[in-house]
């Protein structure tokens, strides 16, 4: 290498390092904040006052729980929860002794959840269901019938979670009749001329249980001990609820069964006017809930299922119902640990109605239906104090 | 292409390769690493940039009268007509400004190309036509800041604002050159002038309720913009080899009408996508009238020392753009600059160091910005060194600055700049071999 070009290649070299110093010396800081117009953050408050209550009757089969008892709440009424299950057709009848078995129902009920008073005991009996239902097409308000005269089985619900009901001879016979039909059309028969149990409340019964489905079944022991266990082929239950007293205006029930739903109509034309331009962070959605009347309405030891969320659907143009109980909710209000109001963050839904099309403005309030647990809660309405009524926190930057 | 010329190609691509590389990186970990500049750049349609050569700011002047039939410049359209080659340049600037007021520091550093230039000789000598593509102005300000939010419900969320501007006004000049005489030549530069400036602030939440935000503004338009030039040369004034030459320029003041948005980040129907919020806003950018004038005088043809002075009259442009801010005003821009040159390579010394051009100035700049009724003025030293080719024209600039900006004085900002700068000019003789070689 010739010297020119040693020369020539050490300035290369030097020019490389200052490049690689400068890249790391850099650290902008906040020089000259008297000049620049920093963001500022404002937040806005758009109180709710198109608030309508709407009620739908949601599915109550081959959930993951369904309910059975009696209780009576002083605000969301009197209400009586039947149960109904139906087995499994079993099959293999030649691997068991088809004309000599005995048939039990166990009951498996949720180890946490009651609603009512948690210290009574709750009598049931079960009676042969005499009308044809469908979990998958049970409604939550749609009685179905039962043969009162005779008693297939009975249990108490004290402080046990789960309970073994032997089944009566006769039921157990009618049962026996179809595993031990070699027909072809045994199915069909099965389906539709057989039509499980109902667990029906006693009238001094004072509380409501859950019945883990997944856990609960039917046993069938034959003569040799040979047991199988039965699954259900559908269960589901329906509830009669009379005397709600929600009479306060400044209130509104929401309950999981879908039997009410609170329904916000957003100001449309004051949310574009105002915040369609804005530099959006975020919106919020708070619902206040009336805590002060749920909790004095409860005698000692009496509970409700807790209500940890609301739900928060945009309406749907068709299958109201399969869309707010089945599809789930489109935002979650989770409810705020120390403070009793519920908040949803729905910016995406503000996004989609300012720039994406979005054509509805209604929004629905429920409880999470999915589970089949019975829960209500209160939610304070338009009527309320101002500090208590449904609102919109809107946030945005400010940048000039 | 001998064996030393392709070594020094080689470098050189190198030495792109590296930069290259360098903000290829940088552009993926943070979009704003190594792409801020002056505090001062906030304001406005942002800095005034010097779109010089190496060669011309080692020296501390605009070049309007620097006279080199070897390589181009865009200082003066006169200058085109003497060109004797082809040639392609391009100009390489990497700055780092250490910011201070009564407060805080903060260093920010710039790494940019500031020009690309092709001039052609239709008739050598004579008659040039120049093509180019520069920057007039440029927004590169950062600025960081922490506070908290407080929500309705007491609950207190930290955030980060990350202020920033990029872009500026730009021109796409053609233009010609008529070296009418040994004395005198003229030039004539259309461009369109664009503005293409935004100024982003970015916002970062201690808290998930909040998402990322950013909101850039940015700010379009286009207009023609005009420029003249003329050099006068006299030759044998004071000695027989002796040269004197005598530059000016003149730019037309523009106005562009600018369209500004606002646009922003939404998660739309599960996709994240820009959309641009409130209407567009009808403004308007100025750029100034400017003169530049200089003399630059030539005892032999290894010395010469240039003095050269500008001026942009800035309080007639005040734009009107609907984000400015309002903590300035513009005032007139003097810039006098005064800086000689020795030619050790022309001695064919075979001594290392008298292989280069040697180049040292001077410059004061009065500033086009006013804040708190003081002039953002600005003192540059500068020293350069070129590297010329024996076995063509094309050449190497290097210059390396230090300047002195602004004041802490009444809560204003000092700024202590250190810039580097490369020029290459690329002539034909670099891609075709000589004949006789």
């Amino acid at each position: 290498m010739t010297n020119i070009n040693k020369g020539l290649f050490s300035l290369y070299i030097s020019l490389f390092t200052l490049i690689l110093f400068f890249n790391g010396c850099e650290d902008p800081g906040n020089v000259g904040s008297g000049f620049v117009d920093e963001p500022t953050i404002k937040i806005d408050t758009l109180y709710l006052d198109d608030i309508t209550a709407e009620s739908f009757e949601a599915f109550s089969g081959n959930l993951s729980a369904f309910n059975i008892g009696l209780y009576s709440d002083q605000v969301f009424g009197d209400i009586k929860a039947t149960g109904l299950v139906k087995p499994n057709l079993y099959t293999n009848a030649s691997d068991i002794d088809g004309n000599n078995f005995t048939l039990n129902l166990e009951v498996q009920l949720d180890s946490t959840i009651v609603y009512g008073d948690t210290t009574s005991q709750a009598s049931f009996t079960l009676y042969e269901i005499n009308t044809l239902w469908r979990g998958n097409s049970q409604f939550v308000n749609s009685p179905v019938t039962y043969d009162e005269s005779r008693s297939i089985g009975s249990f108490v619900v004290g402080n046990e979670k789960r309970f073994s009901v032997e089944l009566s001879d006769y039921w157990r016979d009618k049962y026996a009749g179809y595993i031990n039909n070699d027909d072809s059309n045994v199915d069909s028969l099965y389906r539709y001329e057989f039509f499980g149990l109902a667990i029906v409340p006693d009238n001094s019964a004072n509380k409501i249980s859950i019945v883990d489905a997944a856990n609960s079944n039917f046993i069938l022991v034959d003569a040799e001990d040979d047991t199988v266990s039965l699954g259900m082929s559908s269960q589901a239950y329906f509830i009669e609820r009379t005397n709600s007293n929600t009479g306060d205006p400044s209130v509104s029930p929401v309950h999981s069964t879908l039997e009410q739903m609170m329904k916000i109509n957003l100001p449309m034309e004051e949310l574009e006017r105002d915040y369609k331009a804005a530099n959006l962070l975020s919106v919020d959605l708070v619902l206040y809930e009336a805590d002060q009347i749920l909790s004095n309405s409860l005698p000692a030891n009496h509970i409700r299922p807790s209500v940890n969320e609301l739900t928060v659907n945009l309406r749907a143009e068709s299958e109201e119902v399969f869309d707010y109980q089945i599809n789930g909710p489109d935002f979650f209000a989770p409810k705020n640990s120390e403070n009793p109001y519920f908040q949803a963050n729905i910016t995406p839904y503000i996004n989609n109605l300012f720039f994406g099309g979005e054509s509805t403005s209604e929004i629905l309030i429920g409880l999470q239906s999915g589970s089949g647990v019975l829960r209500s809660t209160l939610i304070h309405n338009q009527s309320a104090s101002q500090e208590l009524r449904p609102k919109l926190i809107i946030t945005s930057a400010v940048n000039e | 292409m001998n064996k030393n010329n392709l070594y020094r190609t080689l470098c050189l691509a190198f030495l792109f390769f590296v930069i290259s590389i360098s903000q290829a990186f940088a552009q993926s970990e943070s979009r704003s690493i190594n792409s801020s500049g002056s505090f001062y750049s906030l304001f406005g349609v942002g800095f005034p940039v010097d779109n010089n050569t190496a060669r011309e700011l080692s020296l501390g002047i605009s070049g309007v009268s620097l006279d080199n039939t070897q390589s181009n410049t865009l200082s003066n359209p006169a200058l085109w007509g003497k060109n004797i080659y082809t040639t392609t340049s391009s100009g390489l600037s990497l700055s780092q400004y250490q910011a201070t007021d009564n407060i805080s520091e903060s260093v920010n550093s710039d790494l940019s190309v500031g020009y690309f230039q092709l001039t052609l000789p239709i008739f050598k000598q004579k008659l040039g036509i120049s093509a180019s593509l520069y920057s007039v102005t440029s927004s590169d300000y950062r600025y960081f800041n922490s506070g908290t939010l407080v929500t309705t419900e007491n609950d207190s969320i930290g955030y980060v604002s990350d202020i920033s501007g990029s872009g500026g006004i730009n021109k796409l000049e053609v233009g010609i050159g008529w070296n009418i005489n040994k004395n005198i030549a003229i030039g004539y530069a259309p461009s369109l002038a664009f503005i293409s400036q935004e100024n982003t602030t970015e916002l970062f939440f201690s808290q998930n309720d909040f998402s990322y935000n950013f909101l850039d503004y940015k700010v379009t338009g286009s207009t023609i913009s005009h420029r003249f030039g003329a050099l006068f040369t006299f030759r044998e004034l004071l000695r027989d080899n002796d040269k004197l030459g005598f530059g000016a320029s003149y730019i037309l003041p523009v106005n562009i009408s600018t369209e500004e948005t606002s646009e922003t980040s939404r998660v739309i129907n599960n996709n994240q996508q820009n959309v641009t919020l409130g209407e567009i806003y009808n403004g308007n950018a100025k750029l100034p009238a400017e003169f530049n004038a200089g003399l630059t005088y030539y005892p032999s043809n290894l010395v010469n020392f240039s003095v050269e002075g500008q001026f942009q009259q800035w309080s007639n442009a005040r734009s009107d753009l609907k984000l400015d801010n309002e903590n300035y005003e513009l005032s007139d821009r003097i810039k006098l600059g005064l800086g000689g040159e020795y030619h050790p390579y022309k001695t064919n010394s075979t001594n290392f160091l008298s292989n280069f051009r040697y180049s040292g100035g001077v410059s004061y700049d009065s500033g086009h910005l006013k804040t708190l009724n003081q002039d953002i003025n600005t003192l540059w030293f500068s020293a350069g060194l070129g590297i010329i080719s024996r076995f063509s024209n094309s050449s190497i600039g290097l210059s390396a600055r230090y300047g002195l900006r602004g004041s802490t004085s009444d809560d204003l900002i000092r700024e202590k700049i250190w810039s580097f700068n490369l020029s290459v000019n690329l002539t034909e003789l670099m891609f075709f071999r000589p004949k006789l070689n």
